[in-house]
């Protein structure tokens, strides 16, 4: 461990995902406080002195220990995820690589701010691969408040689909569809009541949530929705710690391994979309091109890139 | 409450439900008319399918003339169910028998391992299988629409504009698969 770790640890930058920069923390303003009372008891008895000494020893060794603990449990997610990475094909992308604008889904869009975080890619088959951190913030009385997801997309080959996003049904969505509406439905009752599923076309619907597939999302935990659009494939979920990657890999790879074989035939890819890294807005026609955003990207030392708050 | 209290109730109870009335009934003819698209779509894939046959029993022939029994048994499907106009009921009923006959015929494929080589063959059992996997999308379309109509046309209170108008309820069409192909290969 060396010492660039140990600062970069310090709870004034550490935080859960690592993508929120916290604010001091309380244990950096005891001390600061301790210390300016010491100065100010300069000319008080030695014992009271000497409470504050060991005070401010306890704070320090606090701050240090939690700040050890942090950068290995960094370390530990970090080693977890290499091997995760491994054992699924997965390579950490380059800077660049990946350009979250470039994913059509309304996720993306959402929220004032955005930005994702700890971007991998693979190469499954024919299939592209990509497995990130994202964030989208905005303001709510006054507090920034963020949402943070982990999501894994895949970029067909061979696919041109039209919108479809496959979530859980909630009160809200519930109460619409008494009003009149209503989502898509299929044949099944039981995956109707518990999945709610909108989209462009109720044909690519159908097909792509064939009965083996609406056997298995049923079978999915509540904390992953789906989606489709264009040649991607997307799953997401609140954000997971990385000892629970897996878990999101394998609900990809599972939903696209349940995709029906008709898909490609019947929904055929028309305009090869570019992959999501580069700037695509200069070629024309991309049907995907990048549209202007009033953010700014920058791109940390591990290349993936971080979106921040406009000024 | 007054007589005129009475009958401003009254009238608004009235127009309130001729308003609903109108919309349950706008709604039974938008579901209506999706049912009617949905069966044309169906019509449209069997007819594909029909078109199919003679170019695959006229290959099979090729390889296995013996099999007369066979390959008659299938020409005479397809022609009972190109000619079935019938509800979907009927024409569930006569697309089985074809479905069986085809499964016979390409069963024979099995036997004769030219005829499973063959290319043309090979090419015509591809489009079949496109047009079971496009019949069955079209069916389940169809009967996901049938049982919105049908639901609505069982329950309180839209039964009774139902009843009022004579709306009656959809059959579904229920036929197997001749040829089946499963989920797309599993990426990793």
């Amino acid at each position: 461990m060396n010492w660039l770790d140990l600062i970069g640890a310090l709870p004034w930058r550490v935080g859960k995902p690592d993508s929120e920069a916290n604010p001091p923390s309380l244990e950096v303003i005891g001390l600061v406080g301790l210390l300016m009372v010491g100065v100010l008891a300069w000319d008080t008895a030695p014992y009271v002195l000497i409470s504050i000494a060991l005070a401010e020893a306890l704070v320090i060794g606090f701050i240090v220990t939690s700040a050890v603990r942090r950068v290995k449990r960094h370390r530990r997610d970090e080693e977890h995820v290499e091997r995760i990475a491994e054992r699924a094909g997965l390579r950490r992308a380059q800077p660049g690589e990946f350009n979250l604008y470039a994913l059509p889904f309304p996720i993306f869009r959402a929220g004032e701010w955005q930005g994702f975080d700890h971007v991998w890619v693979g190469e499954w088959g024919d299939d592209k691969v990509w497995v990130f951190d994202f964030w989208n913030g905005y303001e709510l009385r006054g507090q920034d408040v963020e949402d943070h997801f982990t999501c894994a997309a895949i970029e067909l080959r061979h696919a041109d689909c039209p919108k479809l996003s496959v979530t859980r049904e909630n009160p809200w969505s519930r109460t619409w569809g008494h009003l009149g509406w209503r989502d898509i439905e299929v044949e099944s009752d039981d995956f109707n009541r518990r999945f709610d599923v909108s989209g462009d076309d109720e044909r690519f619907a159908f097909a792509f949530l064939a009965p083996s597939m609406i056997d298995w999302l049923q079978r999915t935990p509540k904390q992953f929705e789906f989606a489709v659009e264009g040649p991607w494939l997307l799953c997401r979920s609140r954000w997971l710690p990385t000892a629970r990657w897996w878990d999101l890999l394998r609900m990809i790879r599972d939903f696209r391994g349940r995709m029906p074989k008709t898909i490609p035939r019947l929904f055929p890819d028309t305009v090869r979309p570019l992959a999501p890294g580069g700037d695509p807005s200069g070629v024309p026609g991309d049907r995907r091109a990048r549209p202007e955003r009033p953010r700014e990207q920058s791109q940390n030392a591990s290349g993936s890139v971080q979106g921040v708050r406009p000024a | 409450m007054n007589a005129s209290g009475a009958f401003l109730v009254a009238a608004v109870a009235l127009v309130v439900l001729l308003l609903g009335g109108a919309v349950s009934f706008n709604r039974f003819v938008s579901q209506r008319n999706h049912v009617r698209e949905a069966w044309a779509n169906v019509d449209t894939e069997l007819r594909r399918r029909y078109d199919l046959i003679p170019n695959l029993v006229e290959t099979v022939r090729g390889y296995a003339a013996h099999e007369q029994a066979t390959l008659e048994a299938v020409t005479r499907a397809r022609t009972a169910a190109a000619g079935d106009a019938g509800p979907p009921g009927s024409q569930a009923s006569t697309e089985r028998g074809l479905v069986r006959s085809l499964r016979d015929l390409l069963a024979l494929a099995e036997r004769y391992p030219d005829l499973k080589a063959n290319e043309r063959f090979a090419d015509l059992q591809d489009q079949l299988v496109e047009t079971e996997d496009r019949i069955q999308l079209a069916r389940r379309i169809y009967n996901a629409n049938v049982r919105d109509l049908n639901r609505r046309v069982q329950a309180f209170p839209s039964n009774v504009v139902a009843a009022v108008m004579r709306i009656d309820e959809a059959e579904y069409f229920e036929i197997e698969e001749a040829i089946r192909s499963g989920p797309a290969p599993a990426a990793v």
